[in-house]
């Protein structure tokens, strides 16, 4: 299991990570981004449910981003719906999001979850020297509920849960940035950090 | 060398239904399929091992290259979204807009290397619906707004015609209250000047004659004829000062110098002395008056106002009442009113002569009050009924009458009851 010290290198980690996203979309939209601390925890399966609903209860629109490799696990952006739109509106002004398309939004949302995502799994695959593999990222929208993988829900494994806040200031949208680790990658990144941690900070 | 570098498995994305390709990391253009010949209209012959940038100048930009590069060393795909990169396959400048959603992933080539595998969803119909759409829920909006313009300006409009026309309305009532008044004042005006014209120089002119002959010829007259001219001047000045008292009575009332003084009155004491002072006058017409009101009756009044409404009914009563009639004084009812204070109805009925219906709408109007000579030739003022409502109002009560000619009149009369 994870120590306090890789906890905060892991942290360090997505903070790098989101911040490099946060400039490309400061670029994109003129705006600025605000990032909280990052949060790492380790979820049980018994914890689920608890888990699930330290989210708010209403409607999510969520990109996922799988990847394997030497790592496995999901990184989802998850916002929710209202927040969702707020963004969009960011992106292509009020008239085209009042609209409620969701062909619309689903391309939009994709490619802003997509910096997002990239940055950071970037910076981790970079910072650790992890070779992944990356499959395409999907859109779906929800309650609460689809914020866990489906698929981790049926191996009922541990997680390791990563996450961000980031706020956009002027469009007063926010949203959160998870990885979830599957518990086998869990040797993996402990060795990882490690390593990084022998070679760059001790 | 991986096995989709083999040129055939490259031509296997020509079977494909959206736009592929496939670029090396210079952005050489290795596979370009079918499909794209239609989106783009550049022939895989030509732009095969071409530069990608030299045909769409965007992908030589660095904003696109910062988040391109990262997949030739096996990077998580990257997305394009139609909307936000609509010009990304513009071939030059002005072109019109082309919806492709892009997504690029990594494809290995080597242990170090990766090329770009682009896929080119055609997005255009969708847009150009979304585009229709939000044009027609634009216009929809504006002409929302304008009809909402519209509509608040005749808003407005009508909230001004209506607050002019309630100045209108206020400004008339109040023209027709000062028109009213105006008629009161010259009604009073009028009635006064006639007053003084003919009710005060007749009678004055009487005594003047009777007196002048008197003076000249008082010799000549037998005691008897003498005695007769002195009565007629006796009662000639007995009217005047009546009428004067009237008028004095009158004029303070106008000028709002009387005031009411209420206070706790035996409304059988008081009718009890009317009654009395009046005796002469109904046994001289053998009238009989009788009344029943309870001892311990008490109002709430000004003494000289009811004395004067009650003395003015009982008088008025004897005047319009044949020799051989009757009066009748009684209290009526006790009414409540709104505020909860009691009020009682005096009556004062007569079996008279009675009222026209003409004469009873002008009975209580001062420009309209007609003076009319009794069953005996008794003369009025026409001020008597005026100066009764004049009180009764101040005093908070009302009077009014009910008479068919030839049988009689009752007057009532709404007078405050006295409470503990």
């Amino acid at each position: 299991m994870l120590n306090a010290l890789q906890i905060e290198i892991l942290k360090e980690i997505i903070n790098i990570g989101v911040g490099k996203s946060a400039e490309v979309l400061n670029s994109m939209i003129q705006s600025h981004i605000l990032l909280d601390v990052p949060e790492v925890k380790i979820v049980e399966y018994s914890e689920y449910d608890k888990f699930v609903h330290t989210f708010e209860d209403t409607d999510y629109s969520v990109i996922t981003l799988p990847f394997n490799g030497e790592l496995n696990g999901f990184s989802k952006l998850i916002m929710s719906s209202d927040h969702a739109a707020k963004l969009v509106d960011a992106f292509i002004g009020k008239s085209g999001a009042s609209l409620d398309m969701d062909s619309l939004k689903i391309d939009i949302l994709s490619e802003i979850g997509n910096v997002i995502i990239n940055a950071v799994m970037g910076t981790l695959g970079n910072m650790l020297t992890i070779n992944l593999d990356y499959i395409v990222p999907s859109y779906e929208k929800g309650v609460r509920n689809i914020i866990i993988p489906q698929e981790m829900l049926n191996n009922k494994s541990a997680i390791l849960f990563a996450k961000t806040q980031f706020k956009i200031e002027e469009f007063e949208a926010e949203g959160n940035f998870a990885i979830f680790f599957r518990l086998e990658s869990f040797k993996s990144l402990v060795e990882k950090i490690q390593e990084y941690f022998d070679k760059n900070i001790s | 060398m991986s096995a989709l570098q083999d040129t055939s498995l490259y031509n296997t994305l020509d079977f494909l239904p959206e736009g592929y390709f496939i670029i090396d990391s210079n952005y050489k253009v290795k596979s370009w399929n079918k499909v794209l010949k239609i989106l783009t209209n550049v022939e895989k012959e030509n732009i095969l091992n071409s530069e990608l940038g030299e045909f769409f100048p965007n992908f030589k930009k660095d904003i696109y290259k910062k988040r391109i590069d990262p997949i030739f060393k096996g990077g998580p795909p990257v997305i394009f979204s139609a909307q936000l990169h609509k010009n990304l396959f513009s071939q030059k400048e002005n072109q019109k807009n082309l919806y492709y959603q892009v997504t690029i992933s990594s494809l290995k080539v080597d242990e170090e290397n990766c090329n770009a595998l682009f896929s080119v969803e055609n997005r255009n119909e969708v847009y150009s619906q979304i585009n229709d759409l939000k044009n027609l829920h634009d216009k929809a909006l504006n002409e929302i707004t304008e009809k909402d313009e519209v509509h608040s300006e005749l808003v407005n409009q009508h909230i001004e015609i209506e607050k002019a026309f309630l100045g209108l309305s206020e400004k008339n009532l109040q023209i027709e209250k000062q028109k009213q008044q105006l008629l009161e004042l010259n009604a009073t005006k009028d009635k006064f000047f006639s007053i003084i014209a003919h009710d005060l120089i007749n009678p004055f002119s009487s005594l003047m004659g009777f007196s002048s002959i008197l003076y000249e010829k008082f010799d000549t007259y037998t005691p008897n004829i003498l005695k007769e001219m002195i009565g007629h001047m006796h009662q000639t000045s007995k009217q005047t000062y009546d009428l004067l008292q009237d008028l004095l009575q009158w004029s303070r009332a106008q000028s709002g110098s009387l005031q009411n003084k209420p206070i706790k009155l035996g409304l059988d004491e008081i009718v009890i002395d009317n009654i009395e002072l009046v005796k002469n006058r109904s046994l001289n017409k053998n009238i009989e008056i009788s009344k029943s009101i309870p001892s311990k009756l008490y109002v709430f009044g000004d003494h000289n106002m009811i004395n004067t409404v009650i003395r003015n009914l009982i008088s008025n009563a004897i005047k319009f009442t044949p020799e051989g009639g009757c009066i009748d004084i009684s209290v009526d009812e006790v009414a409540e009113n709104q505020d909860q204070n009691d009020f009682i109805v005096l009556k004062v009925s007569d079996n008279g002569v009675g009222i026209s219906t003409e004469k009873l709408s002008k009975l209580f109007k001062i420009e309209e009050s007609p003076s009319t000579v009794g069953t005996n030739d008794e003369l009025g003022t026409g001020l008597g009924l005026i100066l009764c409502k004049e009180f009764i109002e101040k005093m908070g009560g009302e009077i009014w009458v009910e008479s068919e000619e030839e049988k009689g009149s009752t007057f009532f009369v709404k007078i405050p009851l006295y409470k503990e």
